[in-house]
């Protein structure tokens, strides 16, 4: 029994087949012996609950609701045309703002040099 | 044929093809909504929508991905239900009362059919305490009908943690049916 008891009940749970390890554990191991059959009645619940019948003409209904073609909008035609408007705004608005910030620096370096372009040649 | 055949064949103009869509996934998606405590007219309806939105957004569908069409129809089935289940929230803690649609007659029936009855009652409500994202994940797992890594696209997770939450899962459910049984 080297393989942990958790391991096999975790194996079991996820109704995953055990290997040779794992079912020869379970054959000496009580615990998970029980532990396997009472997940086995749980399971049959669960899909017992789950078991319902199809209302009548279901999918006749479905089809009758449908358009006659899927809306036409290739993914990666809609992401790329998304993408394109999205950058496009923000590459303006940098743009925008380079112009302005290289305009304030032209602005400050000839004030610099030339003192009367600051005081706007009024002398 | 595949799923993904299909979904070519609808995308090429054959609208009709999605029936195939439709018939094979009609049973698990009524199965899976079955384990939200809602009426049966609620779950048609949003049984009906989801193939409905999933036909109308199947040109956004990635054949290429590796995510499969059934995960992706259970993720709209179950984010509808979702919605759902929390528009009926308040109507939950009467959830006994609605719970007998099998059991309520006023006629008398076979002992079998009332035994099946009050287990599926007492196997609804052990579901219903379950917190969603468990129960979800054990239904589900007890579908047989996806594997761990269709589960964890739906839910949205790893598959590590689809795993804890069907093991958890379980341990709540059958800690809570040996509750009720008493």
């Amino acid at each position: 029994m080297s393989i942990p008891c958790n391991a096999v009940q975790e194996t079991l749970a996820w109704n995953q087949p055990l290997d040779e390890a794992g079912q020869q554990h379970v054959r000496t191991c009580e615990a998970c012996r029980s532990f396997g059959e009472q997940l086995k009645i749980l399971d049959a619940l669960v899909m017992d609950h789950a078991s319902v019948d199809i209302p009548p003409g279901f999918a006749d209904r479905v089809m009758a609701g449908l358009s006659a073609r899927p809306a036409r909008v290739p993914r990666a035609r809609h992401r790329l045309s998304h993408a394109l408007e999205f950058r496009s705004v923000h590459w303006v608005l940098a743009n925008i703002g380079l112009l302005v910030t290289l305009s304030n620096l032209v602005r400050f370096v000839l004030s610099l040099l030339v003192p009367s372009t600051a005081s706007g040649g009024s002398l | 044929m595949d799923d993904i055949a299909i979904i070519r064949q609808v995308l090429a103009g054959d609208r009709d093809a999605f029936r195939v869509l439709v018939v094979r996934y009609q049973r698990p998606i009524f199965r899976f909504l079955h384990s939200y405590r809602l009426s049966p007219a609620q779950r048609e309806e949003i049984a009906q929508e989801a193939f409905t939105r999933a036909y109308q957004n199947l040109s956004r569908f990635d054949l290429t991905r590796a995510t499969p069409f059934s995960s992706w129809l259970f993720t709209i089935a179950k984010n509808l239900a979702a919605h759902a289940w929390d528009r009926a929230a308040h109507q939950r803690e009467q959830l006994v009362a609605t719970l007998p649609e099998h059991a309520v007659d006023t006629v008398p029936v076979a002992q079998a059919r009332l035994e099946n009855a009050e287990r599926r009652s007492l196997v609804a409500l052990a579901l219903a305490g379950l917190p969603a994202a468990f129960r979800n994940a054990v239904v589900l797992s007890c579908l047989k009908e996806l594997s761990l890594e269709e589960i964890a696209a739906i839910e949205d997770c790893s598959v590590g943690t689809v795993k804890s939450r069907i093991f958890r899962g379980k341990q709540l459910l059958r800690a809570a049916l040996i509750e009720t049984e008493g």
